[in-house]
């Protein structure tokens, strides 16, 4: 398996007290007869959807292909298509308890057939569904891949379930070699990347392309076709995986009936669906929404405790009493578990280590510290490297195991990067490690590196437990980096000429497309000034909108995580924060509400 | 009919691949070998030129009405075949 031990041990344990509130739950359902308690169904249908998801992601086949069948069941019952009489309930059980037994044995070689139970729930999705609908079960649909003689032989049900979740169907054509082998990428990890952004409904190669061991055109192409269910739309969907637009097809006209069919039969089974997914959609926007806010309250409130008026004071505690509440749940949710996480970085080590022909292996000790799931993301890359970093300094057949050790003091997180066995290295040596070293530090954290002989090599990371993130754009104005927040931006102008701006009303502003935009300099506002600019951030502070003048043509989005905020900025008062890019630069954050107020005055 | 069973025991990658598909090809061709087992004890990663050697071997075999079965799969390639649909050419058994 590459999946730590201690990730399996956690899923092992939420997944037990899960099946555990599901039975409970599938107990109640049935006392409650035709009575269906939507959201009590709902809850269920997600909770299993939750252990179905975690099966994938651990490639664990059979607990994924029961609780996937499982999950249809339930999902059924929520269309009120299927009431949870004793004997729908008895067949669910059946199927729950062989889940207790697969999960029993996760950690074992020992294997269980689940034929018995897919055949009873199999049967129970078919059986109950109308007659139109039961066609479906058995009803084969041939979806050729355009400008291909290859065609998708697929059943109209397992369409119409995921067209229910409201999820578009593409067709994404790949080659193994170029997109995968190539790109030095391993076929599993290429599939694992594409289902974190969707279902892979069937797949297939073209075996005749491949060839025979005979033929010279073996292992030069590998073609790989991919039916692929996913709620992003087209151009979301390229951007998400990094196709070219030619490699994705788009397949609505071979299943336009099917669409226009399932929205004749869903009343209510497609409504619970669809808003499910839309409130879950809902959900991340409005705390994204709610991000943007608390950092534009923080920097305000920043700016309010300047103001040294003690009448001030007990509004101030109240506001800043909102502010902390406010931080608090933001930090709770958008904490995680850090295994959840971090073992992709025992992936990708042992990945790395084949490629390379080592043999390297992580272990990872993070416990139940939970972390900022931003941050957690921000530390696979430099933490992979490090490691792979320290493995290279060893010389040796043996396998080496490099342990990665979370503990937590305060607010603060403590890594220990070290070999498992410390005498591997027996003389100290200083690792290059100053690009990663960057990277980290461009999270608010301190890393080090130190060698004794009873420890060996040890790299140290302390990194707050919960910090600020702010969302922005990179721009460059006047030699210096800025981070201009993402949900003050509504648009960019480029290529702009000396002759577009003009002085009006005693300020600056520039025609564009004969509107007047009032604009303001960070260091400078004088017609002169601007007219050396050559692109403009259209900016909006409380619905008052102006331009800022920047030299970059492009913006890159940044998640810049503050510095604990200094007193020494606060004698610039256009600058709200500071944080540090991954390359080392340092760059300000401005204060585009005091900007904005500037150009009121 | 003439049965084998073949033991890599080592990663199916790239640079293994070319004396791989050599001894793949003097097994079926000189000693007519129809019915091969692949035993995957011991390995872990198959990259996508391995994929490609499998593939070629079922078609090869295919040719001679032979075929071809990968037995003691792990966890992680046993689900890397089903994915990509493998099972529906040639039998693929878990370790």
């Amino acid at each position: 398996m590459l999946i730590d031990r201690e990730t399996i041990d956690i899923y092992i344990e939420e997944t037990n007290q899960s099946l555990a509130e599901i039975e409970n739950n599938l107990i109640t359902l049935e006392n409650m007869g035709a009575n269906i308690d939507m959201s009590l169904a709902k809850y269920v249908y997600h909770a299993m959807h939750v252990i179905r998801n975690g099966a994938s992601l651990l490639s664990l086949s059979k607990i994924k292909e029961l609780s996937q069948k499982i999950e249809n069941v339930l999902g059924l019952i929520c269309n009120t298509r299927l009431t949870p009489n004793p004997e729908v309930i008895n067949i669910l059980l059946q199927g729950i308890d062989r889940l207790y037994q697969l999960i029993d044995l996760i950690h074992s070689n020992d294997d269980m057939d689940i034929g018995e139970q897919s055949v009873l729930l199999t049967g129970l999705t078919s059986a109950v569904l109308p007659d139109n609908i039961k066609q479906s079960v058995t009803e084969v649909r041939d979806i050729p891949v355009p400008d291909s003689k290859h065609v998708f032989h697929i059943t109209e049900f397992n369409l119409i379930q995921v067209l229910e979740q409201g999820k578009n169907i593409y067709i994404l054509i790949y080659d193994l070699i170029k997109d995968v082998q190539e790109k030095n990428n391993t076929p599993l990890n290429f599939l694992r990347f594409l289902q974190e952004h969707g279902d892979i409904v069937d797949s297939f190669f073209d075996i005749h392309s491949i060839g025979t061991l005979e033929e010279k055109k073996f292992g030069s192409e590998m073609p790989y076709f991919v039916l692929f269910a996913s709620k992003f739309n087209f151009e979301q969907l390229a951007d998400a995986i990094g196709v070219q637009p030619h490699q994705i097809k788009q397949i609505k006209s071979t299943i336009a009936d099917l669409v226009d069919s399932e929205k004749k039969l869903d009343q209510p089974e497609f409504s619970v669906s669809f808003s499910t997914h839309q409130r879950h959609l809902n959900i991340k926007n409005r705390l994204n929404m709610l991000n943007s806010l608390f950092c534009e309250f923080q920097f305000t409130m920043d700016c309010f405790s300047q103001n040294r008026d003690h009448q001030l004071s007990m509004d101030k505690a109240r506001l800043k009493s909102v502010l902390t509440s406010l931080g608090a749940f933001l930090n709770q949710e958008n904490s995680v578990l850090a295994s959840k996480i971090l073992w992709k970085i025992g992936r990708n080590i042992r990945d790395h280590a084949y490629q390379s022909n080592i043999q390297a292996m992580l272990n990872l000790q993070c416990g139940l510290i939970m972390m900022d799931h931003r941050i957690l993301h921000r530390l696979i890359d430099p933490l992979t490297t490090i490691i792979l970093k320290m493995v290279r300094l060893v010389q040796t057949e043996t396998p080496i195991q490099i342990t990665l050790n979370a503990s937590k003091n305060q607010d603060m997180v403590h890594f220990t990067l070290s070999f498992s066995r410390p005498q591997i290295l027996t003389k100290e040596i200083r690792m290059d490690y100053h690009v990663e070293k960057n990277k980290i530090k461009a999270l608010c954290a301190n890393i080090s590196q130190s060698f004794d002989l009873k420890k060996g090599m040890t790299i140290d990371i302390c990194i707050p437990q919960h910090v600020f993130i702010l969302p922005g754009y990179a721009v460059v104005i006047d030699t210096q980096t800025y981070i201009v927040p993402t949900f003050n931006v509504k648009n960019c102008l480029t290529n702009l000429t000396p002759s577009m701006w003009c002085e009006k009303d005693s300020c600056i502003a520039l025609n564009h497309e004969e509107k007047y935009i009032q604009v303001i300099g960070i260091n400078n506002s004088t017609l002169s000034y601007f007219q050396e600019k050559t692109s403009l951030m259209i900016c909006e502070v409380g619905g008052q909108r102006f331009g800022l003048a920047i030299d970059s043509r492009d913006a890159s989005e940044y998640d810049a995580v503050c510095q604990p905020f200094s007193n020494q900025l606060h004698s610039n008062s256009f600058i709200a924060a500071n944080c540090l890019l991954e390359d080392g630069r340092i760059a300000m954050i401005p204060d585009m509400g005091f900007l904005a107020n500037k150009l009121k005055q | 009919m003439s049965k084998k069973v073949i033991r890599p025991g080592q990663d199916i990658v790239a640079s293994m691949v070319p004396e791989f598909k050599k001894n793949l090809q003097a097994l079926i061709a000189e000693e007519g070998i129809t019915e091969l087992d692949i035993d995957l004890s011991g390995v872990e990663m198959v990259d996508s030129v391995g994929l490609g050697a499998f593939i070629a071997t079922h078609n090869t075999l295919s040719q001679k009405n032979g075929k071809l079965t990968v037995i003691h799969a792990s966890d992680d390639i046993y689900s890397l075949f089903k994915t990509m649909r493998l099972d529906q050419h040639f039998e693929i058994q878990q370790g």
